[in-house]
């Protein structure tokens, strides 16, 4: 189940009759529909593009397509479901046009995995990550992540949305959904465990210019 | 739900504009005199050549057309401008071709004005260059429909119009009842549904294909992208794909009544007992190289072929 | 026992609360594993707890003006239009539509539900659904006349062929209720029938 939307205000009507309303263009449905999930999809955005500038102009870009097309919303997906998907297209588009190379779900489920990293001895414990995952470190790490991965996990560990959802949002199978999450959490841990050995080898060097006559 | 009908925008018009020019013409010299001006009926168009309308219009970033026609041929192409152009021709003064803008937002409507018109009279074709980026709503009853190298979301929906897209991209929306789809070299999400219409998919490039109609006939021949999925769905009509062993398919094909026929080597390669129960010659699944895209072709009563790409 | 590669499958369905006797067995022998499905479950919990984050009002001061702009927002409506819209001009199709739905219930969940309609000893005889939409299609014959005969006629024939299809449907439903596919293909084609009135109905109010 997708986080909860913020509860309703005073004054705000049930979604499906706001999505009814903004269908004959009534501006305070329009209003309501912007407010309940402007701040979801422009957390989606802003993490996948990491520029606030960009992430306020794909916001409005996906909410504006929405909007263009609301009367052909047909109920038969959540409408949460229907926007980010929206949402999602708007972004890839972007990062399309950057040439950045996006959707790892486009690509043979083997070309991203932990292979590429150093082996470790089997049967040898590997460090834990250290008490807590410090939350800019986990948001810097998220910004590695590559495109494809940091869609899924966003929608699935940050925002809560199911596999069956994700598959609708990304047209994917629901296999290739919980395939990927896994690998972007194995590649979260990674990249944290990198940051930790980077921060613990600055720390020896600053201890070793200390000690130093 | 569907925008109502506009009233006649006030003085935009060529009709209109003729109309009060006429009305306040003095008699030309040489006329009889006491004849009145020609007026009123036979405004819009000059006698012999149909009414021809040229707008065009500014837009900024990304545009949207909508186009609302009752007959017609309705044909679309990009340009390296960032104009959108308009050309409307009619072929009788009981309909007004309308083209608004509003921001970013062109509309273009021809509204029929009188009762009892001809579907000859009722015809008014439109030629649209857009910027290519722009996004595209057709409604057009009856006619034809094309849409050629624009790269943003279309959608079409008509009764009988013959629908073409080609060299698009974007989400790509069509709905028939009657009429057919041809989509050449379309990429992305792509959906279909019609009532008896059929549809034609050749060489698309897309993640996510979903085709259904009652009694039309789809036909496929494309690549399959890795975690795609292809859906094609009939009731009556006949469905075939061109597959190759080379391609990464996982296959499901299944008719209630209609034969399943298969040219290509799959693995396992085996007709299952029906999914649904029934003969096993209906039902068909089984894997091309590593399988990793979905076609699911299910009829219930049409024939299934899967023809091996030469 | 499993390997590490193979426990590497079990790892997000454990995350998820799902317990297998081979996932257990391995964990209990392998700290490699266990230390990796700790940090994973830790990078899950921390996530669930990144902030969302409020887009500038400038983002809907600037969508608003150009939804503007393109005219797709008008006036907020007086009581007057709330009203009508209670009563909407086809409430018949609507109704029409309505059946539908309550038919993909009972098609789709079963003779249990409360709207199948059990009097006639098979419980997914369909007769008053049917009935409605015989009904909303003589009206549609004789109150909807659309501009262009083709146009009209196309409807016409489209119609009956989906009456085709769903009597077809019924027969083999009726003769094997758990027939799944002619129940699924019997709802599309109800759905297509009502889809095909009310796109009717709106070109008609159009006046198409």
């Amino acid at each position: 189940m997708a986080r909860p939307r913020r509860a309703a205000e005073g004054g705000e009507i049930p979604e499906a009759e706001a999505i009814r309303r903004a269908q004959g263009g009534d501006a305070e449905a329009f209003e309501q529909l912007y407010r309940q999930h402007s701040r979801r999809v422009y957390s989606v955005v802003l993490r996948m593009v990491g520029n606030p500038a960009e992430a306020e102009d794909l916001t409005q870009e996906a909410f504006l397509q929405l909007f263009r097309k609301i009367h052909t919303f047909r109920g038969d997906a959540a409408f949460s479901t229907w926007l980010h998907r929206l949402a999602v297209n708007v972004v890839l588009m972007r990062l399309r046009k950057k040439a950045l190379p996006v959707t790892s779900l486009d690509e043979p489920a083997d070309a991203e995995d932990e292979s590429s990293g150093p082996k470790r001895d089997v049967g040898a414990a590997d460090p834990l990550i250290e008490g807590s995952v410090d939350r800019v470190h986990l948001e810097r790490a998220v910004a590695e992540l590559p495109p494809g991965y940091r869609m899924v996990f966003l929608l699935h560990d940050v925002q809560g949305y199911e596999h069956n959802e994700i598959a609708r949002i990304m047209d994917c199978s629901i296999g290739n959904s919980k395939s990927q999450l896994h690998k972007a959490r194995t590649r979260l841990r990674e990249i944290l465990k990198d940051f930790e050995r980077d921060r613990a080898r600055q720390q020896r060097l600053e201890d070793s210019e200390k000690a130093e006559p | 739900m569907k925008a109502p009908l506009k009233p006649l925008p006030a003085g935009w018009t060529l009709g209109l504009s003729i109309a009060l020019v006429a009305a306040t013409a003095q008699a030309a010299p040489g006329t009889t005199a006491g004849a009145a001006p020609a007026v009123a009926t036979d405004l819009a168009a000059p006698a012999v050549a149909p009414h021809r309308l040229d707008k065009r219009f500014t837009v900024d970033g990304r545009a949207m057309v909508t186009v609302r026609n009752a007959q017609g041929a309705v044909t679309v192409k990009s340009w390296e401008r960032s104009d959108v152009e308009i050309i409307a021709t009619r072929s009788s003064d009981a309909v007004e071709v309308d083209a608004v803008q509003n921001g970013n937002r062109i509309e273009v409507v021809t509204h029929v004005l009188k009762q009892g018109v001809s579907p000859a009279d009722m015809q008014a074709n439109y030629e649209i260059h857009v910027p290519e980026e722009t996004e595209m709503e057709i409604k057009n009853d009856s006619g034809f429909v094309s849409v050629a190298q624009v790269y943003a979301d279309i959608s079409v929906d008509t009764v009988l119009s013959k629908v073409e897209l080609s060299d698009v991209s974007g989400v790509l929306t069509v709905h028939t009842v009657d009429g057919a789809f041809t989509c050449t070299r379309c990429v992305g999400r792509i959906e279909f549904s019609s009532t008896s219409g059929g549809a034609r998919f050749i060489q698309p490039t897309s993640r996510s294909l979903h085709a259904q109609t009652f009694s039309g006939e789809l036909y496929y021949d494309g690549t399959f992208a890795p975690n795609g999925t292809y859906r094609l769905t009939t009731a009556s009509g006949a469905i075939e794909v061109v597959l190759s062993e080379k391609d990464s398919v996982k296959l499901t094909a299944h008719s209630r009544t209609g034969n399943v026929e298969n040219q290509v080597t799959l693995k396992p390669d085996s007709h299952l007992p029906s999914l649904f129960g029934g003969r096993k010659e209906n039902s068909l699944v089984g894997t091309t190289g590593t399988g990793l895209a979905r076609l699911e072709l299910t009829s219930f009563s049409g024939k299934i072929l899967i023809r091996k790409r030469d | 026992m499993i390997r590490c590669d193979e426990f590497d499958v079990y790892a997000p369905a454990w995350l998820e609360g799902e317990r297998t006797p081979e996932a257990a067995g391995h964990l209990q022998s392998c700290t490699r594993c266990s230390a990796k499905l700790a940090d994973l479950a830790l990078i899950v919990s921390a996530s669930a707890s990144l902030p969302e984050l409020d887009p500038p009002e400038r983002v809907w001061t600037s969508l608003r003006a150009q939804l503007e702009a393109e005219g797709l927002l008008r006036e907020q409506k007086g009581w007057l239009d709330r009203v009508r819209e209670l009563f909407p001009a086809r409430p018949r199709t609507a109704f029409a539509t309505a059946m539908i739905s309550a038919l993909a219930v009972v098609l789709l969940v079963g003779p249990q539900s409360p709207v199948a309609d059990k009097t006639e000893g098979n419980p997914w005889n369909l007769s008053r659904v049917s009935e409605t939409l015989a009904s909303e299609e003589a009206d549609a014959s004789r109150n909807f006349h659309l501009r262009d005969p083709a146009v009209e006629a196309s409807y016409q024939q489209n119609l009956a062929m989906v009456d085709n299809l769903i009597g077809e449907c019924q027969r083999k439903v009726n003769e094997d209720p758990d027939d799944e596919m002619a129940r699924e293909y019997l709802v599309s084609a109800y759905q297509q029938k009502a889809d095909l009135l009310n796109a009717l109905s709106e070109r008609d109010a159009m006046g198409d």
